[in-house]
């Protein structure tokens, strides 16, 4: 409702993020710190500037996959939140399932994936679906049950069905925490993307597992920058 | 108009109503006044049918459409403005709305009807659900304390127009609240419900001078209702 000028929000953490680029850079200038283990922000930039092509190829591959995956758990998630929420029986049934999915480390899992869907997109958009879905049913569920009793009162006093009281109300009222559920399955579904890419070998997670063979750390470090990037953007 | 026969409600072991019986005529205010925790409100709830006892019944002289509830919060949907949220009962019942206009301009939010809830004072709020109660012309109102979160300027204020709705259009209301000064200036009768909700303790009609506003609040006869039913209270509160 209100909007802070950008300026204003931003440049404090610009402002912080340049004087550690000034200091890392001074610092690997004058040997203080093993450009073996930690690249200077120089290094890292040219490193990008080395790979663009193939690091925008593995961008537009790797937010794809993980926008593909997040649609998918958008869809499944909302659509099973919505069954628990009709269902308490459904809900006893399926919600324990989704946490015992949630609490097993995708990184576990993705060579299975492989072994189902084989070295493609199919197995890096299952891996951010897995990973993703989780904070979306948990979050829309929150949602779609957070209604007062007295507002489903307001609804029986006039007939209303059990239909219009989900419609009407539950999903309405349930809108700010699904779009907070998005918000943090935007991060994971990424993660999930570049775990499913690491085993299936494409996009960024591909490039990133090439370059920790060949000892490129300045890739690894522009790797890390980009995808901290695509992470903010949907904040900003 | 309504027959309620000993009615009794208990969850679990809990009884919240034990043998409650009460007969209200058409066109009566009636008022439920008693301590928190007495189960006025889940009296309400069963009057109303919105809640089953669980022995007794409750028989209406009017058909279900034609009751309304006002609750203790406005209870407005918030992403609906209040024109809206006014004809929202309609919607719920698949008719076409009728008569907005009038009921809008009858609790004084004609100029208010395109804004939404959280544009609103607490006041407007209850004004919109009172307006939503009455849109769909109920014979029977049944109110749950709602103005017991207002600011108590507001409060007369709206107490002083629901009268006004009241003998205008000569609804039959029930009334819940734990004001006695509420619940004198505004019944025919008031129900003093016992505090461990087995019964109806005290019944008084209320009988007034021809007068609104501070004067009748500061009548001596206003006051000696006052009084009595306060007296009521505090004896059945020890017992």
């Amino acid at each position: 409702m209100f909007k802070k000028p950008a300026f204003r929000t931003w440049a404090p953490l610009l402002i912080t993020l340049f004087l550690i680029a000034i200091g890392l850079e001074i610092a690997s200038d004058i040997g203080w710190v093993n450009e073996q283990l930690i690249p200077s922000p120089s290094a890292t930039l040219a490193a990008f500037t080395e790979l663009r092509s193939d690091f925008m190829a593995a961008i537009y591959s790797t937010a794809g996959n993980a926008f593909r995956g997040l649609v998918l758990s958008f869809i499944f998630g909302t659509g099973i939140a919505i069954a628990c929420s009709l269902s308490n029986l459904l809900r006893r049934a399926v919600l324990p399932l989704a946490i015992f999915f949630q609490t097993v480390p995708i990184i576990a899992i993705a060579p299975l994936l492989v072994i189902y869907f084989g070295f493609g997109d199919q197995t890096v958009i299952t891996s951010a679906f897995i990973v993703s879905i989780f904070p979306i049913i948990a979050n829309t569920l929150v949602g779609l049950d957070e209604v007062d009793q007295s507002q489903i009162d307001l609804f029986r006093i006039y007939g209303g069905s059990d239909w219009q009281i989900l419609w009407r109300l539950r999903v309405p009222s349930s809108y700010t925490s699904v779009i907070s559920g998005i918000k943090i399955s935007i991060g994971l579904a990424l993660i999930g993307t570049v775990a499913g890419e690491f085993v299936a070998g494409s996009g960024l997670g591909a490039l990133i597992d090439s370059a920790r063979t060949q000892q490129r750390i300045d890739i690894v470090f522009a790797f890390i920058l980009v995808i901290k990037i695509i992470c903010v953007l949907p904040d900003i | 108009m309504l027959k309620a026969e000993k009615l009794s409600k208990s969850y679990g072991e809990r009884k919240v109503l034990e043998n409650i019986s009460l007969e209200i005529p058409e066109g009566n205010f009636i008022s439920l006044l008693g301590p928190s925790g007495c189960g006025k409100s889940t009296l309400l709830r069963i009057l109303s049918r919105l809640d089953e006892p669980t022995s007794g019944n409750v028989q209406f002289g009017v058909r279900a459409r034609e009751r309304a509830f006002v609750f203790q919060d406005p209870t407005l949907l918030p992403w609906l403005t209040v024109r809206e949220n006014v004809e929202f009962p309609f919607k719920l019942m698949h008719e076409r709305p009728d008569g907005v206009n009038e009921v809008l301009a009858k609790v004084g939010l004609s100029n208010s009807q395109n804004l939404f809830p959280y544009q609103l004072s607490g006041g407007m709020r209850m004004r919109t659900s009172i307006a939503r109660a009455l849109v769909t012309k109920p014979r029977l109102l049944f109110m749950d304390e709602p103005f017991s979160a207002l600011d108590e300027a507001t409060r007369f204020e709206l107490q002083e127009d629901l009268y006004e709705l009241w003998s205008k259009e000569k609804v039959t209301v029930i009334f819940v609240t734990h004001s006695i000064s509420e619940a004198v200036y505004l019944s025919d009768r008031v129900l003093v419900m016992s505090p461990k909700g087995n019964g109806i303790s005290w019944e008084q009609n209320i009988k007034l001078p021809q007068l609104r506003g501070a004067e009748l609040r500061t009548h001596y006869e206003f006051n000696a209702h006052v009084e009595l039913l306060s007296q009521k209270l505090r004896s059945v509160k020890y017992v």
